[in-house]
């Protein structure tokens, strides 16, 4: 896999002065974050100069970017890589007749793969979930230092690095004697992402442990709703996770956590829950117009601060 | 297991009390749900005569 040798990248002289004593160098690849490249509307998905506050990327932009109730601008961390392997191939090269003349033509592309020893099946699933999307990632190295890549006509924007189309790759290593089963994650980068146009972010600069980020989990209700009154419904939530048939019951959740919402009036209904016992909240709601379609959504804010962030998959009935 | 209740902060409003209670009173049966209900928004209407007096204050 080769792309095109592009040529000398500018007309300003290239100069090779060093700083000592403040380069930031990218050392061990050991988490990286999944983004999509474009977000719904249209905009790539980076980190803005302006997204600092005195130097620094705040907390809260992490936050909103781990949390986002929109997915294509949503991050998503990966962590604890192992055994990561991400080296170009050699350059293509063409000489004269003469064996003279040698000349790049072609530089390799940069693959990627890197395994991943926790999660399995319903991890790796997850994982397959983002094979049709335009992806991209940030790396995050063992010091915590973020790369991404900035474009020579726009310094202000760090851009994650681009994934070929139609190239992630994340499948399942099978245990074979002492070892465990890893999830194998394999990818190219794009062919116009450029070494030369990384930039990187410290640790220091950051108000946030990039290696020790966590991602959403998937909170699915059991379907359909039981309990259906015209005042009450009963939601029994679990995670993806655990054995098949006895998914695990995800507890502690509260009113904030939610919106009841009547798709039919376009209307927010304020109600009440209890947990009547792990993982079964019963809902009372003001009785609806019979027929009325209710739906139990997630609520965008407060919840994630205080418990492993989810997304709820919503899940309608009809009032009664 | 102890049931934790959380209510909607509006959840009252608009509702008189009886239909608080016939909502929620389930849910609400180890709490004071006259006063969750104030708590949540909810408000007794005025009768016609203080309704007319403040209006003319």
């Amino acid at each position: 896999m080769s792309a095109s040798f592009c040529g000398c990248g500018g007309s300003t002289n290239g100069n090779t002065g060093t700083v000592t004593g403040k380069g930031v160098t990218f050392k061990k690849t050991v988490s990286m974050i999944l983004v999509q490249k474009y977000d719904s509307t249209g905009a790539l998905n980076e980190i803005k100069e302006s997204d600092f506050v005195n130097g620094v990327l705040p907390e809260s932009f992490k936050d909103d970017m781990i949390y986002n109730s929109d997915p294509s601008k949503r991050w998503h961390p990966i962590n604890q890589l192992e055994t990561v392997d991400s080296v170009r191939g050699d350059r293509a090269l063409s000489s004269a007749e003469t064996g003279e003349n040698t000349q790049t033509t072609a530089v390799a592309i940069r693959p990627f793969s890197a395994m991943v020893s926790y999660g399995g099946c319903v991890f790796l699933r997850n994982l397959e979930r983002f094979a049709c999307d335009q992806l991209a990632v940030f790396l995050i190295d063992n010091c915590g230092t973020l790369k991404g890549e900035v474009k020579r006509t726009d310094l202000t924007n760090l851009r994650p690095l681009a994934i070929a189309i139609n190239n992630w790759y994340p499948n399942e290593i099978w245990a074979q004697g002492d070892e465990n089963g890893m999830v194998n994650i394999q990818f190219e980068f794009d062919s116009r992402v450029r070494d030369s146009n990384c930039e990187l972010i410290p640790a220091g600069n950051m108000d946030f442990d990039a290696c020790d980020l966590d991602g959403l989990l998937n909170l699915v209700p059991d379907n359909p709703f039981t309990n259906i009154t015209a005042t009450t419904f009963t939601a029994t939530l679990r995670l993806e996770y655990g054995p098949f048939a006895v998914k695990r019951l995800q507890t502690g959740l509260v009113i904030t956590d939610f919106v009841i919402y009547n798709v039919t009036t376009d209307s927010v209904i304020a109600g009440a829950v209890a947990e009547s016992s792990t993982g079964v909240y019963e809902f009372a709601i003001p009785a609806q117009t019979a027929a009325d379609v209710i739906e139990l959504r997630q609520a965008t804010t407060g919840v994630q601060y205080t418990k492993q962030g989810f997304e709820l998959v919503v899940q309608s009935f009809v009032a009664v | 297991m102890i049931k934790k209740v959380t209510i909607h902060p509006q959840a009252g409003k608009g509702l008189t009390l009886e239909v608080f209670k016939e909502t929620f009173g389930k849910l609400l049966a180890n709490h004071d749900a006259s006063a969750v209900w104030k708590e949540c928004g909810g408000v007794t209407p005025k009768k016609k005569k203080e309704a007319k007096e403040a209006k003319e204050d």
